[in-house]
């Protein structure tokens, strides 16, 4: 080998190492990408029709619609789900009341039409599955924000999903306590740094296997707030899939507070 | 649930579970555990509503094992305290038959599954045709031997060592705590094919000494253990250690296979040395060279002598 190939040899691999760091101090930090997030209006209060779609691994599926309502007051959230189909639980629906201190337990309360009765549930995990999806209660009740007080966060690498730029975000959850509640120990999302949306994420178990992976897609502005339209989680282990679909999403006419009581339930719709 | 009361009845079924127990358990906790309403509620909407406040918090996947998803097919498992095909049989054949005529209408059908009853079928049709096997070869057998012989006596002759190997394999297993299995099953088949081997040789031999070499029937056993005898001996020897062999191997069906054909051979061996030369002395049959006997002729001898 004579030595102007071993300059080339040299020269080229050090300017690999230059340009291609495993770090960039351009990229925004975790925290930052967190705030970010969780900075963009959700608006106050929103009613849509959410159509929740549940397909097991031999591809059966089970199609359910619903009317939902969300409100925040002050930093507790309440949520309502109304089923309209099919009609076996037509009328059913769910009430939760969200506190914002992940140590007081959520309040959560079921009627069933055909015992004519509210039943109170007993607070969920948040890792439990909702309401027979593969999303968690934790999921719902973030929906397109960000914990920032369970995880430690750090940006690590770039990427786009359908030629939109995102910067993946690490997140690790702080204590094993945390991440067996969640039911996951580590997230990495996929952030639109221009909406900055996830579009993405990938949760892993405790065991680190991949365990779900979550897609945020129709994402488009609805008066004046950006919303996501569509979700769709898999759960790699059980092979378990479910789609949200939000529509008739409505952010402007306000709900009144007496939808989110327990005899709002029992009126129904 | 019928079904359920009917497979209660069974021998040695435990008990049965289905999601029609989680239902009850769900009716019985939304109604202040009150053990009265352990049972189906009358409303198919309330059962869908269980199923949703239910799903309020569990694994969607939870009911996988007790029913599909769209709650069209429903597992109905019974269990058993015992894994013997003799029970197995009974509870297999009449819940078939309960299905069959009772359960089973054009709404709805069920069919038996899982271990118990795979083992019973393929165990079925390897014990149900054991014994037909076995009958079907012998009748080969003596039949072949019948038409080389010239002779249905000869056929039957023949074929009197084998089934006692046969006999004694049984015997064998019995004692031995051998049961029938798909290797086991076909020692009784392959043990007539080698034994009968010796009652050919001895029968072809008298015949061949008494027709041939014009031997006297009285002495025609006399010469034969010198000859064929040492000759079948040898045989012998070779195709036991042979299969004797086999009952060395780590692998229990194998063993099982040698040991059993080892002895069936010596039983055939043992019995065309013994049985047989002492049943065609004492029968001296005709198809052998023997000299007719009949009374008529024995009565010609004794006034010839007077």
């Amino acid at each position: 080998m004579n030595t102007s190939t071993l300059k080339l040899i040299i020269s080229v691999s050090l300017l690999n190492l230059f340009s291609l760091p495993a770090y960039s101090s351009d990229w925004p930090s975790g925290d930052d990408i967190a705030r970010n997030i969780n900075a963009r209006d959700e608006g106050v209060a929103v009613s849509r029709k959410l159509r929740m779609e549940m397909t097991d691994r031999h591809g059966k599926v089970r199609v359910r619609e619903t009317k939902a309502f969300r409100k925040y007051f002050g930093d507790e959230k309440r949520t309502v789900i109304f089923y309209l189909a099919p009609k076996n639980i037509k009328d059913t629906a769910f009430l939760t009341y969200d506190y914002a201190d992940n140590s007081q337990d959520d309040d959560q309360w079921l009627y069933l039409p055909a015992m004519r009765k509210v039943r109170r549930i007993s607070a969920s995990d948040r890792g439990d599955y909702f309401l027979g999806t593969d999303f968690s209660f934790e999921d719902i009740k973030l929906e397109t924000r960000v914990s920032l007080e369970d995880y430690t966060r750090k940006t690590i690498a770039e990427d786009s999903i359908d030629g939109v730029h995102c910067y993946v975000v690490e997140e690790t959850a702080i204590t094993s306590e945390i991440a067996d509640e969640l039911g996951h120990s580590r997230r990495e999302s996929c952030v639109d740094d221009n909406l900055w949306i996830v579009l993405k994420s990938k949760v892993w178990d405790t065991q680190n296997k991949l365990l779900k992976t979550t897609y945020f897609k129709d994402i488009f502005s609805v008066q004046g707030i950006l919303t996501t339209h569509t979700m769709e989680v898999e759960n790699h282990k059980t092979g378990h899939k479910t789609r949200f679909d939000f529509s008739e999403v409505n952010y402007e006419d306000g709900v009144n507070d007496r939808v989110f009581t327990k005899n709002a339930l029992k009126r129904g719709l | 649930m019928l079904y359920r009361l009917f497979l209660k009845t069974l021998p040695h079924v435990n008990g049965s579970t289905s999601i029609v127990d989680y239902i009850k358990q769900m009716n019985r906790s939304l109604n202040e555990n009150d053990p009265a309403a352990y049972v189906i509620p009358n409303n198919a909407d309330l059962i869908s509503q269980y199923f949703l406040l239910y799903s309020s918090s569990g694994d969607p996947t939870d009911f996988e094992e007790e029913i599909d998803y769209d709650y069209q097919v429903a597992l109905v498992r019974a269990r058993m305290d015992s894994a013997r095909y003799q029970q197995n049989k009974i509870v297999v054949e009449a819940t078939q038959k309960y299905l069959d005529y009772v359960f089973n209408t054009d709404d709805i059908k069920a069919t038996l599954s899982g271990r118990v009853t795979v083992d019973y079928h393929w165990l079925e049709s390897l014990l149900g045709t054991q014994f037909k096997s076995v009958i079907f070869a012998l009748v080969l057998v003596w039949s072949l031997v019948s038409i080389s012989l010239r002779s249905l006596y000869g056929g039957t002759l023949a074929v009197i060592p084998v089934v006692l190997s046969c006999l004694s394999i049984y015997a064998f297993m019995g004692v031995m705590g051998i049961t029938l299995a798909v290797g086991t099953s076909m020692t009784a088949a392959i043990a007539l094919g080698i034994g009968v081997d010796f009652s050919i040789h001895t029968l072809d031999r008298i015949k061949l000494l008494i027709t041939e070499e014009g031997v006297e029937p009285e002495n025609a056993l006399r010469q034969l253990y010198p000859s064929t005898g040492r000759a079948l001996l040898f045989s012998f020897v070779a195709v036991f250690i042979g299969f004797g062999i086999l009952g060395l191997s780590y692998v229990p069906p194998l063993s099982k296979l040698g040991m059993l054909i080892a002895f069936s051979v010596l039983i055939s061996f043992v019995s065309s040395m013994t049985v047989l030369p002492a049943l065609i002395k004492h029968l001296q049959p005709a198809f052998l060279g023997y000299v007719k006997k009949c009374k008529h002729c024995l009565a010609l001898e004794s006034n010839t002598q007077l």
